[in-house]
């Protein structure tokens, strides 16, 4: 066990004897050593989390707001982020919430560092009610050449789209992709909307193209750069590309990162009568 | 039996000589790494290595099959979509998934084309050298060199080529006019990995029964869950579709597609009730359809073949042996 886990035990253990929190989320290790997303309700069981390589998953997207009482819940930096766009959306009350940070030191999956921890843009969540660190507190501000962005991004828009038609050509529509997401809240998304039905159903290049990429307009100036849709898409579609290229879009044109500061009102949520309008017909590439 | 087996020296000298006679699907990567069944040439990508990562279920129910168009208007018609079937070949598919071919058949026995399909279809099975992260076909008494549902079966020789081996009477004619040598001396396959731990009850279908639906288990077990469908679109025997409408003016068609219990719209009824609401319900239903409706009805054959897809690819880490394991203690 090393301190941070020690200290998340004892912290998790503390808040759900206090009665300060109803439930906390965590992760736990499965018998193979997987880790994974877990959820406890008394201080008895609080010596079973566990965090540290494989503790990928953004817990956020087990938040529910129609949940009773105070939610405890263990937080990296990127998982901090899909809470503070959460927050600024109006869709979790703070109160609600009791968060317990990580000053997250990167993490590895199967294949050795994570790829997303290379981008990161905040190891330390922007909110939090405790925080466990390890002596550097320095939020990242990472960025590294990844060639795949650069060379979709250096296409011209009809090479783009066929590039990414392509990619979707191989989507089994299985929906990971949004339900993992912290961030697709929708009580009723778009695609399994029958009347009228405004994407088919049918799996064929078409429909996926279309429903990928109303997915990726919703996130567009809203993904945090959890990674969790790339993480599990069973058909290794390579969204984390297509939202990296969005999110470096709103950058560009409105200066703003969503997830850093929950008083800030995000790129999509805001209207400015001096912004430029970019996004119409014609805009840049 | 054993003189009727045969060497081949590669996949792709297998894939050559049948390509000749019909279509031929071997394991192959896409550029993404994504192992799939995909139909090749000359079996130069064919890679046997590991388990494929999605099963091989499309190729028995297509993912989106339109079954019938229509025109309305002034002159009405309506007529039956494609359905050819085609001389198939599928190497390589493992004894999981070709024992739920065998479910397959039973499931849609009703179906003229799938019956018509299937009788195109040979199925080159591979006995499996070693046990894979989360599979456990032993478990529901099965062993990985069984070859139920297969016609001819390969198995790795330590020179880089095959034995090819006849399973049913239709794999013993194809084996017996190809050109392959007879091998008169072939060595037994191999296997390696420890048998999975979980030992499953004979009662295990009674007793998930008698649990109830409102037993706080469902919920323990449904927790990391978030209602996606990968486990059932890489599950070599679930089978469960919806029929959709495509209306363009005048014009129409009607198609099947994989649908999912795992996703919340599942049993979403028209007045907006939805019967499985909550997580836990369709947790249940995932499990009982597998371990007690079907064994309850097709004499304790479990609609589970022990893959192990399913838990190496859902996102949130649930882990189908792990849930069993946790219910089995439950209903002890």
């Amino acid at each position: 066990m090393t301190d941070t886990e020690n200290r998340i035990r004892q912290t998790a253990e503390k808040w759900l004897a206090g009665g300060e929190v109803n439930r906390f989320i965590g992760f736990r290790r499965r018998s193979d050593g997987t880790a994974v997303p877990a959820l406890i309700t008394s201080p008895e069981q609080a010596g079973s989390l566990v965090f540290g390589s494989g503790c990928l998953h953004n817990l956020t997207v087990f938040l529910n707001p129609e949940d009773e009482g105070v939610t405890g819940i263990l937080l990296k930096g990127c998982d901090g982020r899909a809470l503070v766009q959460l927050l600024a959306e109006e869709q979790m009350e703070r109160s609600s919430v009791k968060v317990l940070g990580v000053v997250c030191p990167g993490l590895e999956d199967e294949g050795g560092n994570a790829e997303k921890c290379d981008t990161c843009k905040a190891n330390t969540p922007p909110v939090y009610d405790e925080l466990i660190e390890d002596g550097d507190t320095e939020q990242w501000d990472r960025e590294v050449d990844d060639p795949e962005l650069e060379r979709v991004s250096a296409m011209s828009r009809e090479e783009r789209l066929e590039y990414f038609k392509e990619q979707f050509s191989r989507c089994i529509r299985c929906y990971a992709c949004r339900d993992v997401c912290s961030l697709c809240y929708c009580r009723e998304c778009v695609v399994e909307k029958t009347v009228p039905q405004w994407v088919e159903e049918t799996v064929k290049p078409s429909s996926n193209t279309y429903w990928n990429l109303i997915r990726a307009y919703h996130l567009a100036g809203r993904c945090v750069d959890c990674g969790e849709c790339d993480r599990a898409c069973p058909v290794d579609i390579p969204l984390r590309i297509l939202n990296r290229k969005m999110a470096e879009t709103v950058e560009e044109l409105f200066g703003f990162t969503p997830g850093m500061d929950p008083e800030t009102t995000p790129a999509m949520l805001d209207f400015r009568e001096d912004e430029e309008e970019v996004l119409c017909e014609g805009s840049g590439s | 039996m054993n003189a009727l087996k045969r060497k081949v020296d590669s996949l792709e000298s297998l894939v050559r000589y049948l390509v000749e006679k019909g279509t031929v699907f071997v394991p192959e990567p896409d550029e993404a790494g994504t192992l799939a069944f995909r139909s090749s040439t000359d079996g130069s990508g064919a890679d046997l290595s590991r388990r494929t990562d999605t099963s091989a279920r499309e190729l028995f129910q297509p993912r989106t099959r339109y079954f019938l168009s229509y025109r309305t208007g002034p002159e009405p018609m309506i007529e039956d979509g494609e359905s050819h079937s085609e001389r198939r070949y599928i190497i390589g598919m493992r004894g999981c998934d070709a024992r739920a071919v065998g479910i397959f058949d039973g499931i849609f026995s009703e179906s003229e084309e799938y019956r018509r399909m299937r009788e195109d279809t040979f199925i080159i099975g591979y006995l499996c050298a070693t046990r894979e992260e989360g599979c456990f076909c032993d478990a529901l008494g099965r062993h990985p060199h069984d070859t139920g549902g297969m016609d001819a079966a390969l198995y790795p020789l330590e020179d880089g080529g095959f034995v090819l081996m006849p399973v049913s009477e239709k794999g013993r004619e194809l084996l017996t006019e190809s050109p392959f040598e007879v091998m008169s001396d072939a060595p037994e396959p191999v296997l390696e990995g420890p048998k999975p731990e979980l030992n499953i009850p004979e009662n295990l279908p009674e007793k998930l029964l008698e649990l109830g639906e409102d037993a706080r288990v469902w919920k323990d077990i449904a927790f990391p869950c978030v209602s996606c469908r990968v486990c059932t679109y890489v599950c070599p025997t679930c089978h469960c579709f919806t029929v959709t409408d495509e209306v363009m003016g005048q014009r129409g068609a009607r198609a099947t597609v994989w649908d999912s219990c795992q996703s919340r719209g599942f049993t979403r009824e028209a007045s907006g009730h939805n019967p499985r609401e909550e997580d836990a319900a369709r947790a249940r239903q995932r499990i009982m359809h597998k371990f007690s409706y079907f064994p309850r009805k097709e004499d304790g054959a479990y609609m589970c073949t022990g893959c192990g897809r399913c838990i190496a690819l859902c996102p949130t880490g649930r882990n189908l042996q792990e849930d069993i394991t946790i219910l089995i203690s439950e209903v002890e």
